[in-house]
């Protein structure tokens, strides 16, 4: 009788021999070795403290350490000041995020089109990275005080006089400095995504007889979708940083509206109570995530688009 | 081979990178569990290095012929300490002792001086001989018509036409007459009516003093006598010169004073050396290192920059350049007293211990007051006398007198161990230190430790001390018990619960249960039903004024105030007595804020009208009172209806006896800073700088509680008005004040009989008799006091925002009403986050 003899294909894992296992199992243990400090200094300085936050929003203070669920969390929703920043704080990301993208797109577009005096425009959006913040700040306030040079233009108008950084339209002076400083690098980003768009997809687009518009929103807005999403993650990040100007402007207790989250983390540090901090963060964290995930999914369903 | 040199690098690197890491976490292990150790601050290891510090405290008994009211100064030079001062008896002298290392008087010697004279400061040689500042004072009276001509201030004109009175006639002070009693009793007569005519005739004069520098054999005999001050040698107008220090060094004899340092000769008196003071140093202190060296230095404010720091350098002695700066401790200058060392450059003591260290260097702790057991403040003169031993001049805590102690350092195997409690306090007080001693003194089971926060201050950052406080607190570092100050957020620690709640203490205490306290006091200060805070004592402070002007009720608002203001035609500058904006924005709205602001419901009003009227009412204060406006009697404009209210700061019934028959001169009403119209807050306020606490995670409650309630008993209360000046708690002895109050005061003569007296007040030149309280006013005052409700609550926050939009206010620049809308948004948002 004949055996039947089957063709038995090894796996990857199996092809290959017994050395190279302990070769791959050596080599992933020298590569953990020399991980470790790197691993040991993120989760001492990022993991570790993530945890210490938790913790301490679920005791009621450092002293005593008793347990006491989410009564911080519900402490610190229920605080008016709380409230208010967190407010504040949405309603200034809500206004300025999408000015910042959207603003520092267009000007992209327009330094990418044919236009005298391109790099001097460049250079000129560019500057502001360049100022110090002191600088910065000292001439905001300059501009915007009582009897600063907005009040005199405004006058023009016959507008009376505001104290525009200690009225409800303070708002307005801050996103404009923060729209100063950070179009300019958002433009940068935005250029050289709409740089990497492949030229022969677009040609393509104008023998199917696309106009500008259909182009742009067609072709390129998918292809700059992920540097979308990074700019305005980007500008999300900055919009919380805009705490730094504001601070240096008012102290630490503003007018109302210019009373950001970050406000009332940096107070309550200062006052030692840090259940409140440490909820607040994580809420805000909370936020963040869930925004972030939806940015993230929008992307992914333009980048499918493309790859499709 | 290569690439096998590069991983043994990388892993080296890595090895490193990994041991770094874990050293930091043992530390860090180390840390966490000296900070969840009882009591705080380690408590246990804190007791075992206090032992380190602990020296036995002597009186030395001083030979017979040494007066101890005589001593003032004291030196060691070689093996001999030089204790010395001047004696006033039938006529002046200066007295000199030579001890030994133990005390024992080796030789003595006085110096005659004359009756105008006095030796201040002096330093000693090898040899003994004495150097010393000698001054002659003299007064020379102005003609009188140089008095209406020339403006007060022209001395240099004045001193030509001056009529000098006739001084003593110089007699040689080795040379005693029989004649002489007769001379100097006929010279004193002259001087007398001289002064008599001065009095009576109002003449004025100027002191025309002049300074010596003496040298004196041990015997007491004259070497020479240098004039120091004068037209040639002194500062401008000589006779305000005044040395501050005079030192002994090989090369020369260094006398300092602010103008200049001079080094003179020994031997012949003659000045070698003088150096002007350098615009940026001040001779605030003349120090002497072990070795000699002249350290010279203080405090300098440079007034453009609003700012200063401390400045010293070392005098070449052989030059006497002053140009090698020296860093003087690594601390606060200002807080230590400086001596020559012995193992180290300077000896040195503050009100907690004594310390040594070199220049530049860090102190070394050698003793602790409160640890050794010893009530003292620092000391006027310390020498080392052996290894461990210090001789030292300080004042009998009991009598006042001078007495000399000995401290030596005990081993600290041969301290008994007690159970250590730790206390924390930026600046230890007097009286806590008293309490502290008396209670480690007494107390068999129980020890206080002492950490004092203050001492960590420095000129780079004054609040580092607070700072320092605040971060031991927030990760659990509380000690056992707490003197609180007015600078911490003691609001912030009692709700995050660091304070215990002694109210069940004082209800399971036998004797505290049974007394009766102003629980309005304590209200005032803790949450209700809580009791974090103990009061050992408290003032009041409130605007003061006619009854007939303001009725009986007290409480006022802005608006009333102004309009009684304008009935009775006041000047802004003279309402609540001599004030400028600056004061009235501190009376009205520092001490007043707390009608505006209401932290038990989290809320405040000041977009109202009340305080809108307020900023405008402060606004039309003076920004600046001229000197002519402190000219007069400023003290009558209260009873002449020149000024509506004062600001009265009541402490004892003394103090409201004065305001009624004497500020005042008929009933007062205690009308209160306005209150906005609130008729559960009559706009008086509770002070108390003085409170204490207990930490919640003490592992020695009952300890902290023995040392705690101290406060509240009577024998405590009793004595509270006599030795802190304020209103005790307990009822009983508040009630024993209120009788005192209806008495005249009295002293108890030689013969043991007392003797009254009438107090008196001085009203526009005519001297006034205040009569004690009735009974009827002293039983009002007493329900006056037990009927306040609010403390003084000072929230510099909340100060520096009213402050900084004020600003714009006073200017002109903004309405009142913008200012009080920004107001109370920003002071919202604060009181929303801490409420």
């Amino acid at each position: 009788m004949k055996q039947l003899v089957i063709p038995f294909r090894k796996t990857e894992k199996q092809n290959k021999p017994h050395h190279a296992d302990k070769r791959t199992g050596k080599q992933r243990a020298i590569s953990w070795g020399f991980l470790a400090p790197s691993v040991a200094g993120v989760f001492l300085f990022f993991v570790a403290p993530f945890f210490v936050v938790i913790y301490y929003s679920l005791i009621n203070n450092v002293v005593r350490r008793e347990f006491v669920g989410l009564s911080n969390f519900i402490r610190t929703i229920e605080n008016n000041a709380f409230k208010l920043a967190a407010v504040n704080t949405m309603k200034f990301s809500l206004i300025a995020v999408p000015l910042a993208v959207v603003l520092s797109l267009l000007l992209a577009i327009v330094l990418m089109s044919r236009i005298p005096m391109k790099s001097t425009f460049r250079s000129f959006f560019l500057s502001p990275l360049m100022v110090p913040v002191a600088s910065v700040v000292l001439i905001w306030q300059i501009l915007f005080n009582y009897n600063g040079l907005v009040n005199d233009i405004v006058a023009v108008f016959g507008v009376d006089k505001i104290d525009w950084l200690k009225s409800p339209h303070a708002q307005v002076a801050i996103i404009l400095l923060f729209l100063w400083k950070n179009l300019g690098y958002n433009m940068i980003l935005f250029m050289a995504a709409l740089a990497s768009v492949p030229q022969d997809l677009i040609e393509v687009a104008k023998l199917e007889g696309a106009n500008d518009f259909q182009i742009f929103y067609i072709v390129k807005l998918r292809f700059i979708s992920s540097t979308i999403l990074f700019v305005t993650i980007m500008s999300l990040i900055n919009s919380f940083k805009v705490f730094r100007e504001i601070y240096l402007m008012t102290g630490d207790y503003p007018y109302d509206s210019l009373y950001m989250l970050q406000h009332f983390m940096n107070n309550t540090f200062q006052a030692l109570d840090y259940q409140r901090l440490s909820a607040a963060a994580i809420l805000m964290a909370l936020v963040m995530i869930v925004i972030i995930a939806v940015l993230m999914k929008t992307e992914d369903k333009f980048e499918k688009d493309i790859e499709e | 081979m290569k690439t096998n040199g590069k991983r043994w690098i990388a892993l080296f690197l890595a090895l490193v990178m990994i041991v770094g890491m874990t050293a930091c976490g043992k530390k860090e292990k180390e840390n966490q569990e000296n900070a969840s150790a009882p009591g705080g601050q380690d408590a246990a290891a804190n007791a075992e290095e206090m032992k380190q510090y602990v020296y036995k405290e002597e009186k030395l008994s001083l030979p017979e012929d040494v007066n101890p009211e005589t001593i003032s100064e004291m030196h060691k030079v070689g093996d001999s300490i030089y204790v010395s001062g001047m004696s006033y008896g039938e006529r002046p002298l200066y007295a000199v002792y030579r001890l030994a290392e133990d005390g024992q008087l080796q030789d003595s010697s006085e110096i005659a001086l004359k009756e105008n004279e006095d030796i201040g400061r002096v330093c000693f040689d090898e040899d003994g001989n004495l150097y010393g500042i000698r001054t002659r004072y003299a007064w020379e009276v102005m003609d009188e018509e140089v008095i209406g001509e020339e403006e007060m201030g022209d001395e240099a004109e004045s001193m030509e036409q001056a009529v000098p009175v006739e001084t003593p006639q110089e007699a040689d002070p080795d040379t005693v007459t029989e004649e002489e009693p007769e001379t100097e009793e006929a010279e004193t007569e002259e001087t007398e009516a001289s002064a008599e005519e001065l009095i009576a005739d109002e003449e004025m004069g100027f002191s025309s003093d002049e300074a010596f520098l003496v040298k004196y054999t041990p015997d007491g005999t004259e070497q020479y006598a240098v004039k120091l001050n004068g037209d040639e040698n002194g500062a401008e107008g000589g006779s305000y010169w005044y040395a501050n220090g005079i030192h002994y060094t090989p090369d020369g004899i260094v006398v300092s004073s602010y103008e200049d340092i001079r080094i003179y000769d020994p031997e012949t008196g003659e000045e070698k050396n003088k150096v002007t003071m350098p615009d940026n140093l001040t001779a605030d202190y003349v120090i002497q290192t072990k070795d000699g060296k002249i350290v010279i230095g203080g405090y300098n404010y440079n007034q453009a920059a609003e700012t200063g720091n401390f400045v010293f350098k070392e005098l070449d002695t052989t030059t006497g350049k002053l140009d090698k700066d020296i860093t003087l401790t690594s601390g606060m200058a200002w807080r230590y007293n400086f001596f020559p060392g012995a193992n180290k450059d300077l000896i040195m003591t503050d009100d907690s211990g004594i310390y040594e260290a070199d220049l530049g260097g860090e102190p070394v702790k050698l003793m602790d007051f409160v640890a050794s057991d010893v009530l003292a403040d620092g000391f006027m003169s310390l020498v080392p006398v052996g290894e461990g031993k210090f001789l030292t001049m300080g004042s009998n805590p009991e009598t006042g007198e001078r007495q000399l102690f000995t401290y030596t350092k005990v081993d600290p195997s041969t301290i008994k161990d007690k159970i250590p409690l730790t206390m924390a306090c930026y600046y230890l007080g007097w009286r806590t230190k008293n309490m502290v001693v008396d209670f480690n003194k007494s107390n068999d089971t129980y020890r206080i430790n002492i950490v004092d926060y203050s001492i960590y201050d420095s000129e780079a950052d004054y609040n580092a001390g607070m700072t320092r406080f605040n971060a031991d607190i927030a990760s659990g570092n509380i000690p056992d018990l707490l003197e609180l100050s007015t600078n911490m957020p003691v609001d912030s620690y009692m709700s995050k619960g660091l304070f215990e709640d002694l109210a069940p203490y004082m209800e399971k205490d036998a004797e505290l249960s049974g007394n009766k306290y102003l629980t309005n006091v304590f209200d005032a200060f803790n949450p209700e039903g809580k009791m974090y805070q103990i009061i050992p004592s408290f003032s009041v402070t409130t605007l003061v004024g006619k009854s007939s002007i303001f009725g009986k009720e007290p409480g006022i608002t802005v608006a009333e105030l102004e309009k009684l203001r304008s009935e009775f035609n006041i000047d802004y500058k003279y309402l609540m007595g001599p004030s400028n904006r600056e004061m009235a924005f501190y009376l009205l709205l520092v001490y007043g804020n707390n009608s505006f602001v209401d932290w038990k419901s989290g809320k405040c009003d000041f977009d109202n009208e009340e305080f809108i009227n307020l900023l405008d009412f402060i606004g039309r204060f003076p920004k600046e009172l001229n000197e002519s406006d402190w000219e007069e009697d400023t003290q009558s404009f209260y009873r002449n209806g020149r000024s509506l209210v004062e600001n009265a700061y009541f402490s004892g019934y003394q103090d409201y006896t004065m305001d009624r028959y004497g500020t005042f001169g008929e009933e007062i009403t205690f009308v209160g800073y306005p209150n906005g119209g609130k008729e559960d807050y009559s706009g008086s306020l509770i002070n108390s700088y003085r409170r204490f606490a207990m930490g919640s995670t003490s592992a020695n409650k009952e300890g902290a509680w023995e040392f705690l309630r101290t406060y509240l008993t009577k024998d405590y209360q009793d004595k509270v008005a006599e030795q802190e000046g304020n209103f005790p708690v307990l009822e009983s002895a508040l009630e024993e004040l209120e009788k005192k109050a209806q008495e005249k005061p009295y002293y108890t003569d030689e013969d043991g009989k007392k003797v009254e007296y009438d107090n008196t007040w001085w009203v526009d030149g005519q001297e006034i008799k205040i009569e004690p309280l009735s009974k009827e006013e002293a039983a009002a005052f007493t329900g006056y006091l037990k009927s306040l409700t609010h403390a003084m609550s000072f929230d510099e926050n909340i100060m520096n925002i009213i402050q900084e939009e004020m600003g714009p206010v006073l200017e002109g620049q903004k309405p009142a009403s913008e200012a009080a809308r920004i107001i109370q948004s920003r002071v919202s948002i604060y009181i929303n986050e801490n409420s």
